[in-house]
């Protein structure tokens, strides 16, 4: 980093030698601490001015990525008609913008015939809760799937992730397979629901799995002593699950670096 | 004190096979490092529950992608391949695909490996009071343009105590034994 910054502010001496009178420069917007999805904005990011010169100058950019994920460079260079050029640069902290996710309706594996529906709106309810994220609205992301025809979302193909991500404009997809969703009856205990499920978060653009997990719960799990704590609610055993697999997720998100720089 | 200690070595081979890892084979000729892309085909169930194969797949991929020691084709993709090849061949599923298959699967998915699953066994057995998992399956990795077997494990497990009397190291259901499974199968790559 600190040998390129050298190199330039040799050129910039150079072309001040070479223009005495009113030599090419050129001043660069303040560096600043920006979300991910604002880096193309440059309404928002500024643009660098040119100053003297002959001519009309051209000017341009590019970004560079510094070793450190969230640090961009811009390099502004400009060059006029006589040939002389200058440069500046532009300093960008990124910030992860709020990233917008939808749940998609899971493959129901188990033999529960509402199961996958149920931990699909459990689990929507979990993450809405998170003010770390946007979840999109579930009659939306409903009225997606059945418009773009997405018979199992678990095994979408690369054009239907693509739209679907369009229309409902997702940046992430939380997909899935409920394995199992049954209670069964236990002579101690009484009824004792089993849930299981294997999700995935993918990005939408690429189709990329950036976190996957296998979630088992059963009401026993907390027993403690002759059937005290234990969970004889299905639907309270999946929300519980489904809280579980919304922190995961929130974990998850928060360590993606910007997808800008990707 | 000498009886105890006859007991105790008596018993000691019953808690090493408790212990004991799965069988893996892995072909000397082969390199490892080479696989980067791999797909996971439609697994085989041969077990009484015939969503099996699929809850299995479901549960291994979740390992697989947690592993990070491959570049995964996303399985909508290949899943679509597999159905197309399929289709051309003729070949219904569960028929095990030929080399040409898999090379034509290849071509199409990038994969330079593919993993075939069958599932033996998954369903609850009682033992004694209770309800235990039983969860068995192999696993093969083969070589994609050749079909040739790079990687082959085969592995099962009852979820019961792993020691008489005591409720130790139980497993209560069979997504838990099979995930248990799935990574104790993938520490043998």
């Amino acid at each position: 980093m600190n040998r390129v910054v050298a190199t330039v502010a040799v050129l910039v001496f150079g072309c001040a030698s070479a223009v005495s009178a009113d030599p090419l420069s050129l001043n660069c917007p303040p560096s600043e601490t920006i979300p991910c999805d604002q880096l193309d904005n440059l309404d928002r990011t500024g643009r660098a001015k040119v100053v003297g010169g002959c001519g009309d100058a051209s000017l341009m950019f590019r970004d560079s990525v510094l070793a450190v994920d969230s640090l961009v460079i811009r390099i502004w260079t400009a060059e006029d008609t006589c040939g002389e050029s200058a440069v500046c640069f532009q300093l960008f902290t990124l910030v992860s913008a709020i990233p917008r996710i939808a749940v998609l309706p899971l493959e129901n594996l188990s033999s529960a015939e509402e199961g996958g529906r149920v931990l699909q709106r459990l689990l929507e309810d979990a993450l809405g809760r998170s003010t770390d994220h946007v979840l999109i609205s579930p009659a939306k992301v409903d009225d997606a799937i059945s418009r773009g025809r997405v018979r199992q979302p678990v095994l979408m193909d690369d054009d239907q992730r693509q739209k679907l991500s369009e229309t409902v404009e997702a940046q992430y997809f939380l997909v899935g397979s409920l394995l199992n969703y049954e209670v069964y009856q236990d002579q101690y205990s009484g009824p004792i629901p089993m849930i299981s499920c294997a999700l995935q978060l993918q990005r939408a653009h690429d189709g990329r799995t950036i976190w996957s997990e296998s979630l088992h719960a059963v009401g026993n799990d907390g027993e403690w002593l002759f059937a005290l704590g234990v969970e004889h609610d299905i639907t309270r055993l999946g929300r519980e699950l489904a809280r579980k697999a919304a922190d995961a997720v929130g974990n998850a998100l928060s360590a993606q670096p910007c997808s800008v720089i990707r | 004190m000498t009886r105890r200690l006859v007991y105790l070595i008596a018993a000691l081979p019953l808690f090493v096979s408790a212990c004991s890892g799965p069988g893996a084979y892995v072909n000397p000729d082969a390199d490892m490092g080479y696989y980067q892309r791999v797909g996971v085909a439609m697994f085989e169930s041969l077990a009484e529950d015939s969503k099996a194969g699929q809850k299995l797949q479901r549960i291994f991929l979740t390992e697989l992608l947690k592993h990070q020691d491959f570049e995964l084709v996303p399985q909508g993709q290949f899943d679509k391949v597999e159905t197309d090849v399929r289709t051309k061949q003729v070949l219904i599923w569960p028929a095990p695909l030929d080399s040409t298959g898999l090379a034509m699967i290849a071509q199409q998915t990038g994969a330079q490996g593919i993993i075939i699953g069958t599932v033996r066994e998954f369903r609850m057995e009682r033992v004694g009071q209770e309800e235990f998992p039983l969860v068995a399956f192999s696993l093969k990795l083969v070589d994609a343009p050749t079909g040739r077997v790079v990687w082959d494990v085969s592995i099962g497990e009852r979820g019961g105590p792993k020691l008489p009397v005591f409720s130790f190291g139980e497993t209560h259901t069979l997504s838990e034994l099979a995930t248990k499974l799935c990574r104790r199968a993938l520490g043998t790559m």
